[in-house]
């Protein structure tokens, strides 16, 4: 029984440290989060971006190309259409306003319009605002790792930066249905960058991938 | 009053010749309905290389694809894009399949009545035999020395969600489609321009099996 306990025990502490996403940090600071020292993972070019868009969800996969551009500051317009031609959503949207220019009927539904409103406001501009307050942590082992615990609209949110030059890696954000993850990943076979986001909850997986 | 018909008459000429350059309107019964009957039942296989030039006005951008053309009587089609990435769609009769990634999704076009229309609007638009098109459309037809043009306007208000007007630029001494405009709306629209066509040198049905 004492043997049970104590496997129980050890169990809930490795779920807790597992899923801690300030494992391996320790609490260096508070900050207040602007544009800068945080720059958002895309939409850093001053001219137009594409990306091959890869989108699964229900065991479906699809993809088309994302064209993004930045439109004057902190004001984006993307434009996805499928590799045939034809477009399938445009939106224009800033950290206050996002306008449906354009998006086919079955996917113009409130809440997949907030998915895609949501991601790209984390992608673009990091849905921060000016007052964004955090808490930051340093890595315990390595210069250059900081993680941001910020508090937006009652969620929390972490932000986590990493390399040289130092860059934004990873974004967790959200809670139940909303619950996002954001990797930078590089696939060292197409020596390519590619942003993965994640909703676990709804099974939804959207890749961006460099053209 | 016939001062106005002919001021509206001439209007008219001007306004189409301003939008089809030096081309000029023709009756479809005057001869070219006969022909391209003809060349239609002559053609058993396409194989083409075309380029697609994707125009969006918004970012007064064009982008451009690149890919080879594959079409077998009588509903088979293969659009084989290498530029800027390997991507496949193929049409066999009323399956749709999509090949990008490496990932394949098969879909029944059978079952949804519009896709079913685009999908026989744009074969027909494609092999250039517009006696296959399907729904109801709205058709002009011009030429020059060289070519014909075919303006088509699908009726149905869900086909002009996603294209508002075809425009198909056929070879005078073949019949051949040179060129396909999908205009899906006043300023964006995708063309396809296909060269060193050969007819009737496939053989075997296997570049269009959907498994």
């Amino acid at each position: 029984m004492k043997s049970l306990l104590s496997v129980s025990l050890l169990l809930i502490l490795l779920l807790c440290s597992s899923c801690c996403p300030t494992k391996g940090y320790r609490k260096c600071g508070e900050a207040k989060l602007i544009s800068s020292p945080l720059p958002a993972m895309l939409g850093q070019s001053a001219g137009l971006e594409k990306f091959n868009m890869k989108i699964d969800f229900m065991k479906k996969h699809f993809s088309g190309m994302l064209i993004v551009k930045q439109m004057r500051e902190k004001e984006y317009r993307v434009v996805f259409t499928s590799h045939f031609g034809l477009s399938i959503f445009d939106f224009t949207f800033t950290d206050r306003d996002f306008t449906v220019n354009h998006c086919l009927e079955a996917l113009n539904k409130e809440k997949i319009i907030t998915i895609f409103k949501n991601d790209f406001r984390l992608l673009f501009l990091l849905n921060l605002t000016p007052e964004t307050e955090a808490t930051r942590y340093c890595g315990k082992d390595g210069e250059g790792k900081h993680l941001f615990r910020i508090w937006t609209s009652g969620v929390e949110g972490y932000y986590f930066e990493e390399g040289d030059p130092v860059r934004l890696s990873r974004i967790l954000a959200g809670k139940g249905f909303g619950k996002t993850e954001i990797v930078c990943v590089r696939t060292e076979q197409a020596m390519r960058e590619s942003i993965v986001v994640r909703h676990p909850r709804i099974g939804l997986r959207i890749e961006l991938e460099n053209m | 009053m016939k001062t106005k018909y002919t001021l509206a008459t001439l209007l008219c000429f001007v306004v189409c010749g301003v939008a089809f350059g030096k081309m000029v309107k023709i009756d479809p019964a005057a001869g070219f309905n006969q022909r391209l009957a003809t060349e239609a039942a002559r053609t058993r296989s396409i194989r083409s290389d075309f380029k697609q030039v994707k125009y969006l006005e918004v970012f007064s951008e064009k982008i451009d694809s690149k890919g080879i053309f594959y079409f077998k009587k009588d509903d088979k089609i293969r659009l084989e894009y290498t530029t800027p990435l390997d991507y496949l769609i193929v049409i066999n009769g009323q399956k749709l399949k999509i090949v990008s990634d490496g990932k394949t999704n098969v879909v029944n076009l059978g079952s949804n009545a519009m896709m079913k229309e685009i999908k026989g609007m744009l074969a027909a638009c494609m092999t250039g035999d517009l006696t296959r098109m399907t729904g109801s459309y709205d058709m002009v037809y011009f030429e020059d020395a060289d070519s014909y043009l075919v303006s088509i306007k699908p009726r149905s208000k869900n086909v002009q969600a996603y294209l508002q007007e075809i425009h198909i630029y056929l070879e005078k001494k073949n019949m051949s489609v040179r060129k396909l405009r999908l205009q899906e709306n006043a300023t964006d629209y995708t063309e396809y321009q296909f060269t060193n066509t050969t007819y009737n040198t496939l053989t075997s049905d296997e570049k269009f099996i959907i498994r």
